[in-house]
């Protein structure tokens, strides 16, 4: 077990040197640097004389090429230092301290309610195969699977911001509050969530419509097995059978997907906080590539990538529990 | 006299597909006596499983029973397996009825252990903790002569042999002291020796425990050592029934005749190559008309054969034949 996870931590390791190797060649590649970007778009007037920026790109490292900039970062990074936002003036960890709660509000609440709702379905839709109401159920989850996150957000706003407006149903366009910071805590909390509601449901129905569909194939799958049979012939009923006998084995794949549900689950999306001008990490990262800010791009860069990496590894050890014919010796 | 333990009458057992209706199982009637272990012989695609599948609707869609009766016969009360509510059927199930599947290997569940899987077949039906669940299915694990049965109850299915699993099917069969286990060809995906075992067990418990055995095989040698009767299918129907020592030494149908004929004789080592029958099992969808059996039968005779379906007649007592000649074809 202790060199079966060393071997893995070793290997994760290798696997982050070369997905950030890759992505900081990448950022620093693509055109223009984050004083230009920063300043020159915008307004003429304020662009930097050539020596000033000659000695700002000195001072970021920014002068010498991308390979030198990669390993001072990443000697950096080994001491426990992410660096310092270049266009946010602050320091990188502090940066996605503060985005990460937004995004776990939005994305945790989001997972919980994927699986939540996933699992009784799956059940329901195998239980009820082929029936007119599962038939119904499955047309809708299918329409829902393909229907594009923005489109449906751009509904939801209208319906519900525009027009519903002035009614009890009214849901906020955007942002996560309308109040300032000294407003009760109560209020406060009412109000986030209040902002929430919208985001929260574009971001559960997708994910919620592929797992639910995703558990019934399964589930399918396992009930066409001979040891279901057994099950039957024992005398259990379809309840039990369904539950006890299959469900069990379809953890296994489940947790495949589980695992992969973990970087998201901070990682946020990038479109849902767009549109909705939420202060989460998916904006954080949009706006950092657009600012060519090379140091938050790495920040979370690394961060997706650990959480990526820690996600496949508590699958395989979730297997192991799930399924005693895997052993990770 | 009383009634038989299970009394199949004129079962018929559709399969609804895109080729039709097709009758797997067409008209088959099998009575088993207490105690007693029957054997249902064929080759394969015969309908012998799908009549042991009806017999505890386990046949799965788009099979179905479309007719006929299975009487089942406990403590003096008599119920139609194939009318009676689903709830009271799962008494029966694994209860009153044991079943015996073909693949060990895949017919236990991969994610709980074998003491798990018997207990759960007591706890289904007796009101009984979990502790003397446990304890029951370490008895039946004595029982069926599992080595090292107590550490054997926490393995997983997979840490087993096929052999060892099958006694593993038969424990849980047997857990609720039924009054009949529906052996379906338990022995055929098992080595000779093995088989043997498996065999030798199933005989013994049922001496011992009085459980009535309907042994599903395609060997007739595995029913000339076990069985006390006998029921020959073809294509759907039984095409004759016999006791076994009647059925060996005088087989009538020209089916049982070859299948019979088939089989390796040691003392005869130099007798040349084996007898075969030729052609195979018709499909449902290709049953011919008449007997069934006339397109691969030497004697079969033009007009009657091929257009007239022969009925089970009783050609001696307790002797039944599906044949319009076999008398004169034995004689």
């Amino acid at each position: 077990m202790i060199t079966y996870l060393l071997r893995r931590i070793l290997l994760g390791l290798v696997t982050l040197v070369v997905i950030t190797l890759m992505v900081y060649g990448l950022a620093r590649s693509m055109p223009g640097n984050p004083l230009t970007v920063q300043l020159g778009e915008s307004d003429p007037s304020r662009k930097l004389n050539p020596e000033d920026q000659q000695r700002m790109l000195e001072i970021y490292g920014l002068d010498k090429p991308w390979p030198v900039g990669y390993v001072q970062w990443i000697s950096k990074v080994i001491q426990g230092d992410l660096g310092r936002s270049i266009t946010r003036k602050q320091p990188v960890t502090q940066l996605i301290g503060e985005r990460i709660g937004p995004t776990v509000l939005i994305s945790g609440t989001a997972l919980f309610l994927t699986w939540f709702l996933a699992i009784p379905l799956g059940l329901y839709a195998s239980a009820r195969g082929g029936r007119i109401d599962e038939r119904f159920t499955g047309l809708v989850l299918y329409a829902l699977y393909s229907f594009p996150t923005f489109v449906a957000a751009l509904f939801l706003q209208i319906i519900f911001a525009v027009w519903l407006r002035d009614t009890h149903w009214e849901l906020p366009l955007f942002g996560m509050s309308d109040l300032s910071s000294d407003a009760p805590f109560f209020a406060r909390c009412r109000d986030v969530a209040w902002h929430a509601i919208l985001p929260i449901t574009c971001q559960t129905y997708v994910v919620l419509a592929y797992n639910s569909r995703f558990i019934k194939a399964n589930l399918e799958e396992v009930v066409r097995q001979d040891f279901i049979r057994t099950a039957r012939a024992k005398g259990a009923g379809p309840w039990r059978v369904l539950v006890h006998h299959a469900f069990r084995n379809t953890l296994i794949p489940l947790v495949t997907l589980l695992g992969l549900s973990l970087p998201a689950l901070v990682g946020g999306s990038v479109i849902i906080e767009q549109i909705f001008t939420w202060p989460g990490m998916g904006r954080l990262f949009f706006e950092s590539i657009r600012e060519r800010d090379y140091p938050t791009i790495m920040g979370l860069t690394l961060m997706f990538s650990v959480l990526t990496l820690a996600g496949q590894l508590l699958a395989d050890l979730l297997y192991s529990i799930v399924d005693p014919r895997v052993n990770v010796e | 006299m009383a009634a038989p333990l299970l009394e199949i009458k004129d079962l018929v057992t559709v399969f609804h597909t895109s080729d039709g209706r097709l009758p797997a199982v067409d008209g088959v009637s099998l009575s088993i006596e207490r105690g007693q272990t029957l054997g249902l012989v064929g080759e394969s695609g015969c309908g012998k499983s799908v009549t042991a599948m009806s017999t505890l609707r386990l046949v799965s869609s788009p099979g179905r029973i479309e007719s006929g009766s299975i009487m089942f016969t406990t403590e003096g009360e008599s119920i139609d397996l194939v009318t009676t509510p689903e709830k009271q059927l799962r008494q029966v199930r694994g209860g009153r009825i044991g079943m015996i599947f073909q693949e060990p290997m895949t017919s236990l569940n991969p994610v709980f252990t074998i003491g798990n899987q018997i207990a759960e077949a007591v706890q289904l039906h007796r009101k009984v903790s979990r502790s003397e669940a446990r304890s029951r299915a370490l008895e039946m694990l004595h029982l069926v002569r599992l080595a090292d049965p107590e550490q054997r109850l926490d393995a997983y299915p997979h840490q087993l042999s096929g052999g060892m699993r099958q006694r593993v099917m038969i424990a849980i069969a047997l857990a609720c002291e039924p009054d009949l286990i529906i052996a379906d060809e338990p022995t055929t995906a098992l080595d000779v020796t093995i088989q043997a075992q498996i065999l030798e067990l199933l005989d013994d418990l049922r001496s011992r425990l009085g459980t009535a055995i309907l042994l599903i095989t395609h060997d007739l040698g595995v029913v000339a050592e076990t069985c006390d009767d006998v029921a020959v299918m073809y294509a759907g129907r039984i095409v004759e029934q016999a006791s076994a020592v009647e059925l060996f030494s005088r087989p009538l149908h020209p089916y049982t005749i070859g299948l019979l004929q088939a089989r390796p004789n040691v003392d005869a080592r130099d007798s040349g190559p084996l007898e075969t029958i030729p052609g195979m099992v018709p499909p449902p969808q290709d049953f011919p008309s008449g007997c069934r059996f006339h397109p691969r039968c030497s004697h079969a005779r033009e007009p009657q054969c091929n257009v007239e379906p022969p009925s089970l007649r009783e050609v001696s007592p307790g002797h039944f034949v599906r044949c319009h000649f076999a008398e004169e074809i034995n004689s």
